[in-house]
């Protein structure tokens, strides 16, 4: 017998009506878009569309000027301790310590989540996102972008993170990398993990994305389950993004 | 996880980076070892200094027993040198004390200054400043600590792994805490080799381990301000580069240029009289007593009057005593006064300047600890100070002995022609000069170290408040 969900869940990811920026001039305008756990979700745009101040106000660290965010019922604004334990968050430098190697970096970060893994959960981990053996004990200084990603993807993974925020995925990777990355992400979002990309790589993200969400000069221009569906417009967007030019709504 | 284990833990972190960054590693080596370098300097030139005042303290001792059978006021004018051994804790900080001069030449009827300084007997050098390890530590460690920990924050904004801790799970304030315990760390490593040498005074002579615990918590605290001033800047500042320039012009101006310019404002706004217009003074004060060697003088007349009264006679020649020998007594006694009202004229005005320099400290928390440091260390104006007031009460103790012998052996019939023993002069107290307890220092220093205590707090509350916005500037 089927066992029917009776309790409404909170969606991973809820915006409406989402006003932002900094000082007195917003770069955001009334943006609005929700993520449901296992879909991957693309918010495209080209460069001053948005897609940081949006992950910055996703992380609590930019407070919206108007309108609600909620990350699984959580105001990252009002209670960013409790909203950031649901998520984890790979930037697009993938920044870690690189004085410390593969396996201190994730004790590190776990310790400050107030998490103690043994070593056979984090080989677990780690073997998850395919990052090589010989490398866990290598000083981060000395891994890829790839590796990067896959150690702060470990630790999403060992933070039992369900909502994952990746800022340009793609963006410096080869076509070996981009597509191990793309196999991961699409695991976990098949394991139910919500993910949310921001990106300006149309081909990066086609291949992989449940959704995708155009932003042009801080509001929402377009909404699509595929790039296919969206047919010409897409086309249009793919020529926009080329010549760089004002993307109106 | 607690706030305090997420702080440790930051601050673990951010330790093994300074110990594993190649560059971090070099600065503290270099730290250490510049302070190895100016201990051995100190220790050398301590030693020197110890054997040079050794020889002559011996030469002075053996020239005082084996004076010929004299008359006791030759023995006031042959006079006496004593000197101020240099303490241990001077090897570490030794204040005002190669420019002063440790040995006073000792005699009747006037007080003379120190001599024989380490400045004055050096080809010059010494006074362009020399290294010590108070020096390394309180002014070269901090800047070695700005090169090492500029990067704490402003770095990991830079590279974004600052955004990676604090959706992590890290606070701000944990962050900042942290990070400036782990500076602090490492500039106390870095000073690991002053803290020995402290441990080692401190064992091999208990009486001075109260001073070589301030000392050490003076290091201690320069370093502290150090490490919460870096991480600060760092925390403030955009990028790497920012937080470098601007730590490196706050160092210049509250390490390199303002203690000196304070020092330097003092004097000029607080002018001492110059060692002219105190012998001027004192030439005029003595002449207004008249000569103690002239018993027909105005004064002395009253004196003789009274003298005579006191011991019910009406004629000197009558008196049991040697009357010249109570005029000797009674002009020490007057001399000395008169000379010590001008001389510590002088000194209180070089005592006013210091204190409106160490007033300065609330201001400038690394010249309150300076002056600290020399006050644990013995080598400060107090101290000297101390030294030259010891050097006088044995002066006066010794010439008065004498005046004494003077008084009551030698008759008062052809007074200038007798002689006594020589085995009269082992018998005149020549008190050795002691190192002052250092509860004696102790109002002055809790004035100085006060300033320095709340620096550190309101370290602590700016690291608080800028932490709280710290997510902001991620």
């Amino acid at each position: 017998m089927a066992v029917i969900d009776l309790v409404p869940r909170p969606p991973a990811l809820e915006v409406h009506g989402l006003v932002a920026g900094y000082g007195g001039a917003p770069v955001l305008h009334d943006v609005s878009l929700r993520l449901q756990p296992g879909e991957l979700l693309a918010v495209l745009g080209g460069n001053g569309a948005g897609k940081s101040t949006l992950l910055k106000v996703l992380l609590g660290l930019l407070p919206p000027q108007a309108g609600r965010v909620h990350v699984f019922g959580l105001a990252p604004s009002t209670d960013p301790v409790a909203a950031r334990a649901m998520l984890a968050y790979v930037p697009e430098n993938v920044a870690v310590y690189p004085h410390l190697d593969g396996v201190e970096n994730l004790r590190y970060l776990l310790g400050l989540a107030g998490r103690r893994p043994d070593e056979t959960t984090i080989a677990l981990a780690l073997r998850e996102v395919d990052l090589p053996e010989a490398a866990w004990r290598k000083r981060a200084a000395l891994y890829s972008k790839g590796m990067r990603q896959k150690l702060l993807i470990a630790l999403a993974l060992l933070r039992e993170a369900p909502l994952l925020l990746l800022d340009e995925p793609a963006s410096g990777l080869d076509p070996e990398a981009t597509d191990q990355l793309a196999a991961l992400l699409s695991r976990l979002r098949d394991a139910g993990r919500a993910i949310l990309m921001v990106s300006h790589d149309l081909e990066a993200t086609s291949a992989i994305a449940d959704r995708y969400v155009f932003l042009a000069k801080g509001r929402v221009l377009r909404e699509g389950t595929d790039l296919a569906a969206l047919g010409a417009d897409a086309a249009a967007l793919r020529t926009l993004y080329a010549r760089r030019a004002d993307l109106t709504p | 996880m607690s706030a305090l284990r997420r702080t440790a833990s930051i601050a673990s972190n951010e330790l093994r980076r300074l110990l594993r960054e190649r560059l971090a590693r070099t600065l503290g080596l270099l730290g250490a070892s510049l302070l190895l370098l100016s201990l051995g300097l100190g220790t050398a030139r301590e030693a020197q200094t110890a054997e040079r005042q050794a020889d002559y303290a011996a030469r002075a001792d053996r020239d005082w027993h084996t004076q010929p059978d004299r008359h006791p006021h030759r023995v006031v004018h042959a006079g006496d040198f004593v000197f101020k051994a240099p303490g241990p804790l001077a090897r570490i900080d030794w204040g005002i004390e190669s420019q002063v001069g440790r040995s006073v030449f000792l005699e009747g009827h006037r007080q003379n200054t120190a001599n024989f300084s380490d400045a004055a007997l050096s080809g010059g050098l010494l006074r362009l400043g020399d290294l010590s390890p108070s020096l390394v530590v309180q002014q070269w460690l901090p800047l070695l600590m700005l090169l090492a920990g500029a990067a704490s924050l402003a770095g990991e904004r830079q590279s974004g792994v600052l955004a990676t801790s604090l959706i992590g799970g890290a606070r701000g304030t944990e962050l900042l805490v942290g990070k400036a315990s782990a500076l602090w760390a490492f500039g106390l490593l870095m000073a690991v080799p002053a803290f020995l040498a402290l441990l080692w005074v401190a064992a091999t002579q208990p009486s001075l381990a109260a001073r070589a615990a301030g000392l050490g918590a003076s290091f201690a605290a320069v370093l502290g301000l150090a490490a919460l001033g870096t991480v600060l800047v760092s925390s403030l500042a955009r990028s790497v580069l920012g937080a470098l320039l601007a730590g490196v012009v706050a160092w210049f101006a509250l390490v390199a240029v303002a203690p000196r310019a304070v020092a330097s404002w003092a004097e000029l706004t607080l002018p001492a009289p110059t060692q002219a217009e105190v012998e001027q003074r004192i030439a005029a004060a003595l002449t207004r007593i008249g000569d103690a060697h002239d018993p027909d003088s105005a004064h002395f007349a009253a004196f003789r009057q009274r003298v005579l009264e006191d011991y019910g006679v009406s004629r000197v020649e009558d008196l049991p005593v040697n009357f010249g020998g109570l005029v000797m007594l009674e002009g020490e006694r007057l001399t000395t006064a008169a000379i010590a009202t001008e001389v510590d004229r002088q000194r209180d005005a070089w005592q006013a300047q210091v204190d409106r320099a160490t007033a300065f400290g609330w201001a400038l928390p690394t010249l309150a600890i300076r002056y600290a440091a020399q006050a644990f260390a013995g080598t400060d104006l107090a101290h000297h100070r101390d030294f030259l007031d010891q050097a006088e009460r044995r002066r006066f103790a010794t010439v008065q002995a004498l005046n004494e012998l003077h008084a009551t052996r030698i008759a008062a019939l052809n007074d200038r022609e007798q002689k006594l023993d020589a085995s009269h002069w082992a018998e005149i107290p020549r008190a050795d000069i002691a190192l002052p307890a250092l509860r004696s220092a102790a109002p002055a220093l809790a004035a100085t170290l006060a300033p320095v205590g709340v620096w550190l707090l309101l370290g602590l509350l700016a690291l608080a408040w800028v932490g709280r916005g710290l997510e902001r500037r991620a």
